[in-house]
């Protein structure tokens, strides 16, 4: 059949997406606005709960995609505006090119929390409070200093490392009050990472709850803890600058009933995640419902995930909710069933 | 020695900027800087007037104007409505005298008022309930006043004005050209009461006095115990049990800012000043530990960069915390003896004093 | 720096004052997570294989529900989940006395989800402090442990008296060779505690009527060295450890009976040299149960009372000795048994374990003083136990007291004597 499935976000789910309507020889165009494929997934050089590898994960994908005759790509795409006609999708980029397509997968993925707006903690003002998106460029090992995780005030090598889980989730005052589900996962990865490389590392993770479920997860806690990642149930209150540029951190260790005090290195804000930036602009042009944090809706969460109440739009990856990496693959497969499908009953006229 | 990013420092207080009217304002007073510090709430009418702005306040002892209760309120022995009531009597005065920004020396009053004003905003029948009782009890009516600004917003919005215009020193040290460390200490009850919407910068990096001190020459400095609360309280400094809490407070504060080496410390609430004064002489009385740094408020610190009289107009010799040797560091002048002068002229003699104290209790005075 | 206190007369303080006199100033109580907590905390994870278990420590709580220290309403609060957040976190305070407080019952051990060797890690952090110098001992404690060390018995007695209790009777000599042949291993206490020698009276007496075959060591005996082990002594508790097995090998008796459930878990759990020699330990509560199943001894006199049966923690929560210690006494005809609220494997303890009963433990902050109170609650005419700490621990207590006049503290062998001879 000549239909064409326009897949909006490169990211894993998007490559995801696409290999699978590959597989049914279904032509995907993947419109992706950064220079790039591969999405969030290029920054992390480990994957939890496995510590697979991340890049190698995202290159394959590419690898794979690019070597599809059904697969195109337009990377630096951004959408000007994009309308329905007569059951077609008509998408208008910014580059003036036009893209017409039968079905439309919604893979923009998330965005990541401006810990700025969480003052109390220094991030931007305080060099050596940084975010777990830096955390994953200094251990990456061929990031910029090697997987060597260094002070950012005087570049000197950090060995007193705080966490701070929580930072923009669960939180009302600030907006957020969901769980961004993964984040105690990383930051436990992130964790096992410093100390596996650091032994004399002295890293404190500072949680709420710690929310590691799945296979594979809870072993993955449990052996941070052997590594000797301490853990203390309390929600950071301030982080303060000493004059060395050390942070000092104070919490209540609720399971001792005590302040804790404690000066750092670096300090690591694990934040939480945000729908992407662009889903009110496309649930506007496709009339989509978002729930009341701006995720898309499905048209059912038990029955029929990866669609939406529009007819031959989809959704998949954390655009619809935030998940981990392995789910966001697995969501791009499916939907991709789902979409040919839809297009094989659009072809046969019982759409 | 401040190891923080300064872009970042600025645009994280931006986020939350005042508006603060340029013009009519009425001036409310503190219960207790008045007596005190007797110089800070002097220089206020001094300045207003020399900037040429539109003010009022109240003289008249028949007026009604009363301490605005706050402090009974804090200490759990007046309850809200009856705040709400007097707050109320008081913003009648000020809309009466056809200003629409009501403006405290005090930080506590500032608080309230913002406290009053959000009461109204959630509470559906409040303001109809304090309508009636103000206007059963003393005939007046009022309105939640449109700006709720403290005055040291009003030194905040003027600063560039009152440096150009009348500052004959800067906060530098004289000799070296160093600009002078200021540790700034905000009132509680002015930045986190509610730091978006009534806190020039927010409560993290709250910029009123950090802001006066830049302009001023001096720079701010940045210490852990930044935010932390002076520890005044009145359910902690006015009980007795209760006062080594205050102590403690202040204590750890001056802990926290002595490895920063602060020049000075600049407050904005009475309370504030005069336990971070008066604290540092108990705490060295009873630790030993001798922290020594200066506390003044907003208005006297203005007064002397103005080159205004130290003794006769700011009133330092008030401060337990020695102010003369800051006055050496900038090179603003001084002469001792006149620190302790009687209305004669002549210098202050304890004995005679306690002659006349006496004297005016047995109604001979 | 004047710091808080009573005031005139006695009254408490509640005065801020200055110039000299009474003021309050108030200390920072922040933990501080530095340099020193993280050395503390790699210090007691390389001390110990069987501390990496902790870190399966989830937090649930479920051990300080167990724990009869929670039950107290002073400060002598000791909450093991605390303890081990502490121990993992390097923040555990080894200058303090909470590590002492830990009678070792073993009840959070009994119920954690994760079998967090609790009691091993309390050991291994006493020999720390004990051996080590890593923090504070109790000046009891360290009174009794030297005494073991020099003198065999935590009093600094001569060892030459500790059979004197048993001087006047025909010792048998050597037993070896006789198949039927009993050691009676007494313990420190019953040999030298005048009230717990009531015990070994009684104990040595009710043998007798049995026509068992039994000796004592005497003063061949050493202290067991429980209380060493327990208080982290290793080197003490080895040494004491090598003269009783060796000492016991030569006694020749196969079977080894104790008269405190502290003796005998030591002995069961950690002398390795007995087997190798033959010998096989027992409570002696399970030889009294056995005589008195095969009818070698008699039970004739009535004896009235309603009796509450105090579970020694070591026999209950450790070795599943429950049973036994009840139907000896329901074989006394006339003896209304009743249970207190927390009995069987769930006995509150005496607090007489982990160096308890050395230690001094003011009024209304001991354990004991609960559990007088729930056999109080029952109506008990006698508070009857089998161990000679939970009789030193109760009766102390009770001493005294007017509330626990009527409620007399026995201990098994005492009560069955009774039942036995006129």
């Amino acid at each position: 059949m000549d239909k064409r499935v326009a897949i909006i976000g490169g990211g894993v789910a998007g490559l995801g997406a696409a290999l699978s309507l590959d597989r049914y020889g279904i032509e995907s165009i993947i419109i992706e606005k950064s220079p790039k494929l591969g999405g969030k997934v290029t920054g992390y050089a480990h994957l939890f709960p496995d510590f697979k590898d991340g890049k190698a994960l995202v290159a394959e994908l590419i690898d794979t995609a690019g070597r599809s005759p059904c697969i195109r790509v337009l990377t630096n795409a951004s959408i000007r505006t994009m309308t329905r006609q007569d059951g077609r999708f008509e998408l208008s980029m910014t580059s003036g090119d036009a893209v017409c397509a039968d079905a439309v997968i919604l893979t923009c993925g998330f965005e990541v929390f401006d810990a700025r707006k969480q003052g109390e903690y220094g991030y931007g003002v305080y060099p050596n409070v940084i975010t777990a998106p830096e955390l994953e460029l200094f251990l990456d090992p061929e990031g910029p200093t090697k997987g060597k995780l260094l002070r950012p005030s005087d570049g000197q090598p950090a060995q007193r490392v705080a966490i701070i889980f929580c930072v923009g989730s669960r939180n009302k005052r600030l907006g957020n009050p969901y769980c961004s589900r993964i984040c105690c996962s990383y930051s436990t990865k992130q964790a096992i990472e410093i100390m596996e490389r650091h032994p004399d590392a002295n890293v404190t993770c500072f949680y709420m709850d710690i929310r590691t479920y799945g296979r594979g997860f809870e072993e993955m806690y449990q052996y941070a803890q052997e590594l000797g990642v301490k853990y203390v149930r309390g929600r950071v209150s301030e982080c303060s600058a000493l004059p060395n540029g050390d942070i000092q951190v104070r919490a209540e260790n609720t399971l001792m009933c005590r302040p804790v005090q404690g000066a750092f290195d670096v300090v690591s804000l694990s934040v939480g995640m945000a729908p992407c930036s662009d889903g009110a602009q496309i649930a506007a042009w496709l009339d989509l419902e978002l729930d009341p944090y701006g995720f898309f809706q499905a048209k059912d969460d038990y029955l029929s995930p990866y669609k939406t109440h529009q007819e031959g739009v989809f959704l998949a990856g954390s655009i619809s909710g935030l998940k981990p990496i392995r789910d966001c693959l697995s969501d791009g497969f499916s939907a991709g069933g789902d979409v040919a499908l839809y297009l094989q009953r659009l072809h046969q006229g019982r759409a | 020695m401040n190891v923080i990013h300064h872009e970042g420092r600025e645009s994280a207080w931006q986020r939350y900027v005042k508006d603060i009217p340029d013009n009519n304002y009425f001036l409310t007073l503190s219960c207790i800087l008045g007596t005190l510090y007797p110089g800070s709430e002097a220089m206020v009418p001094k300045l207003w007037d020399l900037l040429g702005l539109k003010w009022e306040t109240s003289t008249d002892a028949q007026s009604g104007w009363t301490c605005c209760s706050a402090i009974g309120y804090h200490g759990d022995i007046v309850p809200i409505e009856a705040t709400l009531l007097t707050i109320a009597r008081l913003w009648s005065i000020a809309q009466e005298a056809g200003m629409d920004a009501v403006t405290p020396t005090c930080v506590t009053s500032f608080g309230a008022y913002c406290e009053c004003k959000d009461l109204y905003e959630h509470e559906p029948g409040l303001k109809k309930k304090i309508d009636r009782l103000l206007k059963e009890s003393c005939g007046r009516e009022f309105e939640i006043p449109r700006y709720l600004v403290h005055v040291s917003d009003v030194y905040y919005h003027y600063r560039n004005r009152i440096r150009d215009e009348f500052m004959k020193f800067r906060l530098v040290e004289e000799k070296t050209g160093r600009p002078l460390r200021v540790v700034d200490h905000v009132g509680c009850h002015y930045s986190k009461l509610f730091p978006e919407k009534h806190a020039m910068g927010g409560v993290d990096y709250c910029e009123v006095l950090s802001g006066m001190a830049k302009a001023w020459g001096g720079e701010s400095v940045e210490y852990p115990e930044r935010r932390h609360c002076c520890g005044m309280g009145f359910r902690q400094c006015m009980i007795s049990p209760n006062r080594g809490a205050t102590m403690a407070s202040v204590y750890k504060k001056m802990k926290s800012m002595a490895p920063f080496q602060p020049d000075l410390i600049l407050t904005n609430c009475p309370g504030c000043q005069v336990f971070l004064d008066k604290e540092q002489w108990a705490i060295s009385e009873m630790t030993g530990e001798k922290y020594f740094v200066p506390v003044l408020t907003y208005q006297e610190l203005a007064g002397l960069l103005m080159g205004w009289d130290p003794y006769n107009t700011a009133g330092i010799q008030f401060h337990t915390v020695p102010v003369e040797p800051l006055l050496d560091k900038i090179g603003i002048p001084y002469d001792p003896s006149k620190a302790w002068v009687g209305l004669d002229g002549q210098p202050l003699d304890a004995a005679a004093e306690m002659e006349l104290v006496s004297a005016g209790e047995n109604g001979n005075g | 720096m004047a710091k808080t206190g009573s005031g005139e007369k006695g009254q408490p303080d509640y005065g801020w004052r200055f110039q000299g006199k009474i003021v309050r100033l108030c200390e920072d109580r922040s933990v501080r997570m530095d340099e020193s907590s993280h050395l503390m905390e790699r210090a007691l994870r390389q001390m110990s294989m069987e501390y990496f278990a902790l870190d399966r420590c989830l937090q649930c709580g479920i051990c300080t529900e167990g724990c009869p220290h929670t039950k107290l309403e002073t400060n002598a609060r000791f909450s093991p989940r605390s303890f081990i957040q502490k121990a993992r976190l390097g923040l555990l305070d080894l200058s303090g006395e909470d590590l002492w407080l830990c009678t070792q019952c073993g009840q959070c051990k009994l119920i954690c989800p994760y079998e967090i060797p609790f009691l091993d890690v309390m050991i291994s952090l006493r020999s720390l402090v004990v051996e080590q110098g890593a923090g504070y001992v109790p000046a009891s404690i360290k009174g009794v442990l030297s005494s073991l060390s020099s003198a065999g018995n935590p009093w600094k007695e001569d060892q030459s008296r500790r059979g004197e209790w048993y001087a006047d009777r025909d010792r048998p000599g050597n037993l070896s060779g006789r198949q039927d042949a009993v050691m009676l291993f007494v313990g420190c206490l019953p040999s030298y505690d005048k009230r717990a020698q009531k015990i070994a009276r009684a104990a040595a007496e009710l043998l007798q009527r049995a026509g068992v075959a039994f000796d004592i060591l005497g003063e061949a005996e050493v202290c067991c060295g429980e209380s060493a082990l327990r208080a982290g002594d290793q080197g003490t508790f080895e040494r004491l450890k090598a003269i009783n097995t060796r000492n016991l090998a030569k006694g020749g008796a196969k079977r080894i009976y104790t008269l405190s459930p502290h003796c005998y878990d030591v002995m069961k759990n950690r002398y390795d040299g007995l087997e190798a020699s033959g010998c096989q330990v027992y409570p002696f509560v399970i030889l009294l149960h056995e005589l008195i199943s095969k009818g070698a001894l008699p039970v004739r006199n009535g004896v009235h009372k309603r009796v509450a049966f105090h579970d020694p923690c070591l026999f209950s929560k450790h070795h599943s000795i429950i049973a036994e210690p009840r139907e000896v006494l329901q074989n006394i005809p006339g003896i209304e048994l009743v249970e207190m609220e927390h009995s069987g494997e769930k006995s509150f303890c005496c607090g007489g374990g982990g160096g308890g009963v050395w230690r001094d433990t003011a009024k209304g902050e001991r354990l004991a003083e609960i559990r007088l109170e729930e056999a109080l609650k029952t109506g008990a005419d006698i508070l009857a136990t089998a161990c000679p700490y939970c009789l030193t621990m109760l009766e102390e207590s009770a001493r005294g007291e007017e509330r626990y006049q009527d409620l007399k503290v026995m201990d098994l062998c005492e009560l069955l004597r009774e039942g036995v001879f006129s």
